[in-house]
């Protein structure tokens, strides 16, 4: 910044200042998680633009303002890009006497009318190959420019990709990201392995793996890829064995063989892997991807040993976006359907099934888990 | 009253103020929808990892000047709160970075508002817990009480005594956590900084002086001082970090490249370098301070402007934010000067503040237990030796000797006399030595 700019700066300079909450109405509410809610508002001057408010769960917060939050604003400061979701401003309301004069802070976001799983869910909407093509691009786009900026993700599921009537793809919920760093001097990241979606989580991470890195995401690209064939998410375990297990049902046995390194993650001895199983990826997912350049690259992202895994650019290379049909544009498609499609206001996809399937948030503030403070764990993320 | 009617007066203002807000608001919005281009303007929000820099007005008139505090004890408060952060930091083995951190937004949060009105100690604190969060080490409030507890213990040369878990810790508790809230409130979640260490560590490699780790140190410690001044909010950390280059050669007399200047390259003036050094250098020009002068003042203030809102709100109800009834052991000092008895004074009367200090009724100290204290003071005191970092093998002398001559901190008047004498360069180093790696 020169001396002209920091002039210009400081000519138009505000001191930054967190608006009240009261200048948006409430529409509906849109989310629900252990986050807190997502509720759709509008802006009450003359804009009338939507907007989504994202509560910062604060009862309970023995320790302040939660760092997760903390987080989750810095990196979606830094993050500007078409494909993740954007940060417009935070807001409080005001402190009385009603609220123990504690002031509850929403993060307020552009609007975006449906989310991948409301889409998936709803059997009226049909994708056409080069529109899959044009989602999974936007995906893989949004991931490669949050990793590039050292960013994880670590919340990857199709209820957290977000699609505007336009047919842009937005990545959002960044209450699990953290900024991530390349092991240097032979020291090794410390990162809690607690995160994902169960339904989402790649294998190191169901292994106990804590010094993971950009694949975690990846897996949950392969894992939403699938998806947008299958309807719904191809691996629904109960428990963190049960996934394992679907996981060698599909992608075939951990053994050191496929996957050199993996005998020293934490829970490699403790969990129960089944043994003897045949990769079945193709195969297994050719009755609903017809085409051969999604089913490789599929298999290409659904790899066990992370560190063979596709990362978002081989990805973007793969022949899949590069033959015809290419990708297309989705609003056209979008404009079929005025009424906004969010997995928590669509109906159950199947009844019995749970919507959502353990959710970690490990040391958050819903229920922090006692294995956690009592084994000395140090990384207090959370 | 005079005040009260000043008060009112303002209270107005500020309405109006807010209204002009509104319609200018409404102004813009109007134009953007006749304009109908951009649509994206949300009032005058600011969301950025940039450091913000204030215009000089703001920096001149801030919220505690307008509460009738003068600039000399304002920037005296403020160098003590940045120093109470950079203690408490370093017995709370936080990052170097953490502690510029809740510096520079202890600094910013002055701007917004009144030291008057917000305790100066308990927004430290608040500035501890948020920084340590944003720098990736977070502490529990619970060690950051604990912490400044015995930062006050030991500058008032008393018994080291754990904090007692009481109805008076959960309030302060709460305080802390109010603190943090309002201070990323008022600040409107800016409080990411942008620090000049790496950029200085960048620049001494442009100038061929990578190596040489004392004009690095140096350099460092120079930077670590002007967190207590306002040159963070006057220049962007480029600026600063010339600056320190600057005054790190000059002290180590090493020359720097003069044709062309060598600050050219980093797009740098030397106007702006001159002002970040005058500025850095009158910290070490400072008179000590007179803490109970401080205290006072702000007791006065304070007592003033809570006269004046009482009667205010005879009536009508403000939406304002009462602040919270401070808890007694704790004055407006956050109890820093060893005045009254709220911890017992230690037993043997060295001076005569001391045993002033015993005939003071201590609030809740009952006799059985200052007995006690007395048994145990010899063993609290080598206790808070320990505490001391083996590394500062020179600050453990100081206070063995006992040469308390002003009843300010030993952290304060250490790094005070840094470059007014001395070896600069050594002190300079034990403080900041656990910063480099």
């Amino acid at each position: 910044m020169n001396t002209k700019e920091k002039e210009k700066y400081i000519e138009e300079f505000d001191f930054p200042h967190c608006d009240e909450s009261t200048k948006y109405e409430k529409v509906a509410k849109i989310g629900q998680g252990t986050f807190g809610e997502v509720f759709k508002a509008k802006e009450k001057n003359s804009n009338k633009k939507f907007v989504a408010m994202k509560k910062v769960l604060m009862d309970n917060e023995k320790e302040g303002f939660p760092i997760t939050a903390l987080r989750e604003i810095k990196i979606l400061q830094l993050l500007k890009h078409e494909n993740v979701v954007n940060l417009i401003e935070i807001c409080r309301t005001r402190a009385a006497q009603y609220n123990r004069y504690r002031s509850t802070f929403y993060l307020v976001f552009d609007f975006c009318e449906h989310d991948l799983a409301g889409l998936l869910s709803n059997v009226n909407v049909k994708f056409s190959l080069g529109e899959i093509k044009k989602v999974m691009q936007q995906l893989l786009n949004g991931l490669y420019y949050i990793h590039s900026n050292k960013i994880l993700h670590r919340d990857m599921k199709a209820a957290n990709v977000l699609i505007t009537k336009n047919g842009i793809l937005k990545l959002a919920d960044f209450g699990l990201a953290r900024a991530f760093s390349a092991n240097k001097n032979g020291q090794v990241n410390r990162y809690t392995n607690r995160v994902v979606t169960l339904w989402y989580r790649p294998p190191e991470l169901l292994l106990g793996d804590r010094n993971y890195g950009p694949p975690v995401d990846l897996w949950g690209a392969g894992c939403i890829m699938a998806e947008m064939w299958t309807r719904s998410p191809i691996m629904q375990g109960n428990t963190e064995q049960q996934q394992l297990t679907l996981i060698s049902q599909l992608c075939g046995s951990v053994t050191t063989e496929v996957w050199p390194g993996v005998e020293n993650l934490e829970l490699f001895n403790k969990m129960e892997l089944p043994k003897g199983q045949k990769r079945k990826v193709k195969e297994r997912l050719k009755p609903y991807v017809k085409d051969p350049f999604a089913c490789d690259l599929l298999d290409k992202l659904l790899i066990l040993d992370p560190s063979k895994r596709y990362d978002s650019d081989s990805a973007l290379n793969h022949d899949f976006f590069w033959t015809d049909p290419m990708p297309c544009d989705l609003s056209k498609m979008l404009a079929q359907h005025t009424q906004s499609m969010f997995e928590y206001l669509a109906p159950p996809r199947r009844p019995g099934h749970m919507r959502h399937p353990h959710h970690p948030v490990p040391g958050g503030p819903a229920k922090p888990s006692s294995s956690m403070a009592d084994s000395g764990y140090q990384d207090r993320v959370f | 009253m005079g005040t009260q009617k000043e008060k009112e007066k303002e209270k107005e203002k500020d309405k109006d103020k807010d209204k002009d807000k509104d319609k200018d608001k409404e102004k813009e919005n109007s134009n953007q929808s006749a304009g109908g281009k951009n649509a994206k303007s949300y009032g005058k929000i600011v969301l950025t990892l940039q450091n913000c820099l204030l215009p000089e007005e703001k920096l001149n008139s801030t919220p505690s000047h307008s509460d009738g505090l003068d600039t000399e004890t304002e920037t005296d408060l403020r160098i003590l709160g940045c120093e109470l952060i950079q203690t408490a930091g370093i017995l709370l083995k936080l990052p170097q970075v953490a502690m510029a951190t809740g510096q520079v937004i202890f600094q910013r949060f002055y701007y917004s508002k009144s030291l008057v009105r917000h305790n100066m100690e308990t927004t430290a604190m608040g500035c501890v817990c948020l920084a340590s969060k944003i720098e990736e080490a977070p502490r529990r409030i619970r060690d950051v009480i604990n912490v400044f507890n015995h930062i006050k213990q030991v500058s008032s040369q008393k018994t080291i005594q754990p904090v007692i878990l009481d109805q008076s810790y959960v309030t302060l508790k709460n305080q802390v956590i109010k603190a943090e809230r309002r201070v990323l409130k008022e600040l409107g979640f800016c409080v990411h900084v942008k620090h000049p260490h790496k950029i200085i560590v960048m620049y001494l490699q442009v100038l061929g002086y990578e190596k040489n780790r004392a004009l690095m140190q140096q350099c460092w410690n120079y930077m670590n001082d002007s967190l207590r001044s306002d040159v963070f909010l006057r220049h962007q950390p480029e600026t600063v970090a010339c600056a320190c280059v600057y005054l790190g050669a000059r002290q180590l007399q090493l020359p720097l490249p003069a044709t062309p200047a060598w600050f050219r390259l980093f797009k740098v003036s030397e106007s702006s370098i001159r002002d970040v050094c005058r500025r850095v250098l009158r910290l070490y020009a400072r008179p000590s301070i007179s803490a109970e002068q401080l205290e006072k003042r702000v007791d006065e203030l304070r007592r003033r402007y809570e006269e004046a809102r009482a009667k205010a709100r005879g009536g009508e109800v403000d939406g304002h934010t009462p602040s919270p009834p401070l808890p007694k052991h704790h004055n407006a000092w956050g109890g820093f000067i060893s005045r009254s008895g709220t911890h017992a004074a230690p037993e043997r009367a060295k001076s005569p503040r001391h045993s002033r200090s015993t005939s003071l009724s201590p609030s809740r100290t009952d006799i059985a237990k200052h007995g006690k204290r007395k048994k145990h003071s010899s063993r609290s005191r080598s206790r808070s030796h320990s505490h001391s970092r083996s590394r500062k093998p020179k600050k453990t002398q100081r206070r063995r000797s006992g040469s308390h001559k002003s009843s300010r901190s030993h952290y304060r008047s250490r790094s005070r006399s840094r470059d007014r004498g001395g070896d600069p360069d050594k002190t300079g180093k034990h403080r900041n030595k656990h910063r480099r790696h």
